[in-house]
């Protein structure tokens, strides 16, 4: 049987020491399409932890009934029917942000996160501990998501939550207003990947053991 | 039984499903009033926000549903003649009201019905440039109206193929219905970053102030609409009736510019254009036959 983890080790772990986008490079793609706005980062985040953690529960508590031939698509079948759920109730509660999400919600589908968790962790281990691991990596996943898209939002568009921080130069009535000029290059897909990367050399700074041998 | 046997199996992958396709229509089917009631609520904060007002604006009157009722006059026509429909509709779509046509009717779900019903017609393939198949009889225009009832602008539904779905927008016009005040799309599924960016506000904004038909918009002399020449451009626009095109978008930017041309064309809206053109000349004529003499 697999070894035992503790609670907090299942939830801190995957945050800082063993970060799915920042150690194992995975579920990069949405993390460059959703993280214009702080908004969308965070419904993203919220969206996935949901999906990872219920997903990875259920195929854990079937996990010794699952064929061992089929369990990829039992995985998928899952995953996809938590996803159409999120999809849904983003329509109904929260329209407008379900729109500019548009394709990148039914993507979750997609983002290995999920699928790695489901097959690497929750096919071994209890319906608890796999729930717990998921809502770590859903952490993980959250708190690249949340720092790019502050990041992103404040100098692309001088804002945070859509709260000005950085008052925007503005024409009002012939008067100049604002200082701040946005950074359009912040708002374009690049611009993540060299925050994410920033990222990752900032955290194998502070744990070196996380630095890959050359 | 042995769990790689096939009972099993075919047992994991049937409970599987059920239970997958349990939730997922259970989900569908409880929040379907809701998201209806935000796509009528999105549609009108879109016609809202194409007929020029602001999201600031909006906020100070009260928000989309009031501004709707207050600014927002909606008319029902009859595409083939031009004129005011709304009984029509009334009795052929069983509707108690005018005011329940106004918010029931749904034109695009007409263009649907079985033609035996007499709700819309099939398009010759060659006519058919914004790839929709069927056209309704009956559409929608909505008025922006200011205090006195004077038009302000013309709102016109368009909808039209793009690359890998249908768009569905609105087009609106100055009351010289020969100048365009503004354009969206509220419902597409172009590719984010390539055709989606038809939401990109610096591109719908470009289309402010272009004009939609050659000769100056005057009527021909037999009382038909001169041609459409508002298009989107392949590449830079050069001339007041083109827009830029989008770059890494061709099909969709295509899409947008056939489905504007077949709307504001006698095969669309250019019925009711027409008259109204010939309505606001014959009264203009008569205010200004002094002034206007030398052009």
């Amino acid at each position: 049987m697999a070894k035992k983890y503790t609670p907090k080790e299942l939830v801190l772990n995957p945050i800082f020491n063993n970060n799915p986008i920042a150690l194992q490079i995975l579920g990069i793609c949405s993390a460059l399409a959703v993280t214009t706005r702080l908004e969308k980062s965070l419904v993203m985040s919220l969206a996935v932890i949901f999906v990872i953690a219920f997903s990875s529960a259920a195929v854990a508590s079937i996990r010794n009934r699952i064929p061992s031939s089929i369990r990829i698509i039992v995985q998928m079948t899952i995953i996809a029917s938590l996803v159409i759920l999120v999809d849904q109730f983003l329509k109904a509660f929260s329209y407008g942000l379900s729109k500019e999400l548009s394709v990148f919600v039914g993507l979750i589908i997609t983002n290995c996160i999920v699928m790695g968790r489901a097959e690497g962790f929750a096919m071994q281990n209890t319906v608890r501990d796999s729930f717990l691991d998921g809502i770590g990596n859903g952490l993980g996943y959250s708190l690249i998501l949340l720092v790019v898209g502050f990041i992103r939002e404040l100098f692309g568009n001088g804002t945070v939550f859509n709260v000005t921080v950085l008052p925007k130069i503005q024409m009002v009535d012939g008067v100049q207003t604002g200082w701040y000029e946005p950074n359009g290059l912040m708002l374009l897909s690049p611009v993540a990947f060299f925050i994410i990367g920033f990222f990752i050399w900032a955290l194998r700074t502070w744990k070196t053991e996380q630095i890959e041998e050359a | 039984m042995s769990r790689d046997g096939i009972p099993n199996t075919i047992i994991v992958a049937l409970c599987t499903c059920l239970v997958c396709s349990f939730l997922v229509s259970a989900a569908a089917i409880g929040l379907r009033d809701r998201q209806d009631r935000n796509r009528s609520l999105d549609i009108k904060s879109n016609i809202v926000s194409v007929a020029g007002f602001s999201s600031e604006e909006i906020r100070d009157g009260g928000g989309v549903e009031e501004m709707f009722r207050k600014r927002i006059q909606p008319m029902i026509i009859n595409l083939e003649t031009g004129e005011e429909a709304v009984e029509e509709v009334m009795k052929l779509f069983n509707f108690a009201s005018a005011d329940e046509a106004y918010s029931k009717y749904d034109q695009f779900k007409a263009s649907k019905a079985p033609l035996s019903e007499g709700k819309a017609n099939a398009l010759k393939r060659s006519d058919d440039i914004a790839g929709i198949s069927n056209l309704e009889k009956y559409g929608f225009v909505y008025l922006l109206t200011d205090e006195a009832q004077n038009v302000k602008k013309y709102i016109l539904p368009i909808r039209g193929r793009g690359l890998w779905s249908t768009l569905k927008g609105f087009i609106a016009l100055d009351p010289d219905l020969q100048t365009v005040a503004g354009l969206t799309y509220y419902e597409h599924a172009e590719t984010p970053g390539l055709g989606g960016e038809v939401d990109n506000p610096g591109w719908k904004k470009s289309w402010i102030g272009k004009k939609v038909y050659a000769a100056e918009g005057k009527l021909n002399d037999d009382g038909s609409l001169p041609d459409v020449k508002l298009n989107v451009a392949k590449g830079t626009a050069d001339n007041e009736f083109s827009v830029d095109g989008l770059a890494g978008a061709t099909i969709t930017a295509r899409g947008v510019s056939e489905m504007v041309q077949f709307w504001l064309n006698e095969s669309g809206y250019g019925r009711f254009i027409a008259n109204r053109k010939a309505r606001q000349s014959t009264s203009l004529g008569l205010a200004n036959s002094g002034e206007n003499s030398d052009g």
